[in-house]
């Protein structure tokens, strides 16, 4: 997939690029590398519990460097 | 009542799949919350599907299935939906699932005239017209489904109100009433008992014993000054010490599950997941050798007590509807003093929405992602307690999640790229459903843009360029509709 996204980089032209991908690995962010294994899991109820979740913890960490900012500024 | 031994299980999860297979030995039996595997295609529509090649799944473990409902609680006023019953019915057959059980909770209120659910267990009220009310919700279940129900002993964060109920004799006289068995959960009552509720010792020696049909254990933490069921942690040495002592003396019991939250399964660990379960099998082992004769109590039947406090004679629909808008910030205050003044309040806010901004991440993970790159965490963060008060919980996350994209589309944000990633995971999830292939325009590259943003960071360029960005159909999975008459929204 790497090689795809650089083949794709700054490749400009006046017909439309086609790119196509599995709906089923669009989910995921590390590059479309693993399988989506379970949509009711995605998009259900959550589990049981009266506690709290942490997803939104989780990927708010992943954003954000240990002094709460922002990953690498791009151009 | 007369129920199967099926023995130790877990939770089930796809995401503990892998701690299932490393530890099939230790396990009998999975508990499915069946909820947790329904999508609503529609989130404008109460019509849910079963995740079939899921279910299909599930089918082929060999394990016994039980069922735990997570959107039905019958401790309320308001009884189930009935949209939901024919889904429990594929699920109880296909997976031939003896008992099933319920929390006795509520989740549904109303507001404005509106009525729409928390998407959060609370407490019942223990009157003794929440009783009543408790009662005829577990019956009407009853007499929907085909087999035994238990119902769920929960988690009260509030402050005990004087003159109500005690914790244990509410559940006992419930369960009498309406002839069903318990789900006792260790770790719910543990954490009541944590946070200055009914000791385990007292409200055990007030529940009849005989109908515990199931336990659930687990492990919590500490969030401010709560203690919290976050099924987060190994269970602790002092629920052992109860389950040592109550499972050999338990006369229709037949299971006992381990709840673990998918997300914490990194901070627990699989090798202490093994430990607990190892435990757990040996206390089922000893079961087996040394029953212990069990004798029925009989206690006297608490009622409330007389006082002047008004919430000795709120109606249970009342009780429901103030308690819930205050935890879900549709007001501030409410006429009570006692759920006004309870820090309570404030840790289950905070509660329900790790939940909300957890759903709308996880339906719409690249768009939440670039919203938190571009606008910042602290920004995104206001924005999300903007959306609280603008709209309820949504028990589906793909409903959180349109709701949210409905929300920030209202706002008129404008953040490079992000009309086209929200048009590219509607399309993506909406493939999922039907398998039509859809196409999504982008006017730069639109790989290297979402490889970035999948990395938690800003494109280092945007390559400009007119692309289409297809996303393939496949077989999809819109089979086994259950559809309701009316609309949600």
């Amino acid at each position: 997939m790497d090689a795809k996204v650089e083949a794709l980089a700054g490749f400009a032209t006046r017909h439309a690029i086609r790119v196509t991908v599995p709906a089923n690995v669009a989910n995921d962010l590390t590059l479309f590398t693993n399988m989506l294994k379970d949509l009711g899991g995605r998009l259900g109820c959550k589990p049981c519990i009266s506690g709290s979740a942490c997803f939104f913890e989780n990927e708010r960490d992943f954003v954000v460097n240990p002094q709460g900012k922002i990953l690498d500024i791009g151009h | 009542m007369k129920i199967p031994e099926l023995g130790i299980g877990l939770t089930y999860h796809p995401a503990l799949d892998r701690v299932i297979e490393d530890h099939a030995d230790l396990i009998q039996v999975l508990e499915i919350e069946p909820q947790t595997h329904w999508i609503q295609p529609n989130p404008f529509t109460t019509e849910y599907i079963i995740d079939q090649p899921l279910l299909k799944r599930l089918k082929e473990l060999p394990f016994h299935k039980l069922m735990h409902g997570i959107g039905f609680p019958v401790g309320g006023s308001r009884l189930p939906d009935e949209i939901e019953y024919p889904l429990h019915h594929q699920m109880i057959k296909q997976l031939r699932v003896p008992w099933m059980s319920e929390h006795l909770s509520f989740n549904k209120a109303t507001f404005n005239g509106k009525e729409y659910v928390t998407n959060y267990m609370l407490p019942p009220l223990q009157t003794n017209e929440g009783v009543k009310a408790a009662i005829k919700t577990v019956k009407a279940m009853q007499w929907h489904l085909p087999i035994p129900i238990a119902v769920e002993t929960g988690v009260n964060y509030l402050r005990p109100i004087p003159g109500h109920i005690s914790d244990g004799n509410f559940i006992r006289q419930v369960v009498e009433e309406a002839d069903c068995g318990i789900l006792l959960d260790l770790h719910n009552i543990f954490t009541n008992q944590m946070n200055g509720r009914q000791s385990m010792k007292d409200f055990l020696s007030e529940i009849p014993l005989e109908r515990v049909m199931e336990l659930h254990v687990a492990g919590g933490k500490m969030r401010g000054d709560y203690y919290i069921d976050s099924h987060s942690g190994k269970i602790p040495d002092d629920l052992f010490d109860v389950a040592r002592r109550l499972i050999p003396v338990l006369p229709n019991l037949g299971a006992v599950i381990f709840e673990i939250f998918p997300d914490y399964l990194n901070d627990i660990g699989n090798r202490q997941v093994e430990k607990d379960l190892e435990q757990l099998n040996r206390i089922w082992d000893n079961r087996k050798r040394k029953r212990l004769a069990y004798k029925p109590v009989a206690k006297k039947i608490e009622t409330t007590i007389e006082t002047t406090n008004p919430l000795h004679t709120i109606a249970p629909a009342d009780w429901e509807d103030h308690l819930a808008a205050l935890v879900t910030r549709q007001t501030n205050e409410c006429p009570y003093k006692e759920l006004n003044e309870d820090p309570a309040i404030d840790l289950i806010r905070e509660l329900i929405e790790s939940f909300r901004a957890s759903m709308v991440s996880e339906s719409f993970r690249y768009t939440a992602r670039l919203l938190m790159i571009y606008l910042g965490v602290e920004e995104y963060e206001r924005l999300l307690q903007d959306y609280w008060k603008t709209s309820t919980p949504e028990p589906f996350a793909s409903t959180e999640g349109a709701n949210f994209i409905r929300f920030i589309k209202e706002r008129g944000i404008s953040v490079v790229g992000l009309n086209e990633t929200i048009e590219f995971e509607r399309g993506y999830l909406a493939t999922l459903l039907d398998g039509k292939e859809r196409m999504v325009n982008f006017p730069f590259d639109p790989l290297s843009f979402l490889k970035a943003i999948g990395e938690g960071r800003k494109p280092h360029q945007f390559y400009e360029g007119d692309y289409e960005f297809v996303i393939e159909g496949r077989e999809g999975i819109t089979i086994n509709k259950f559809h309701h008459k009316s609309v949600v929204h």
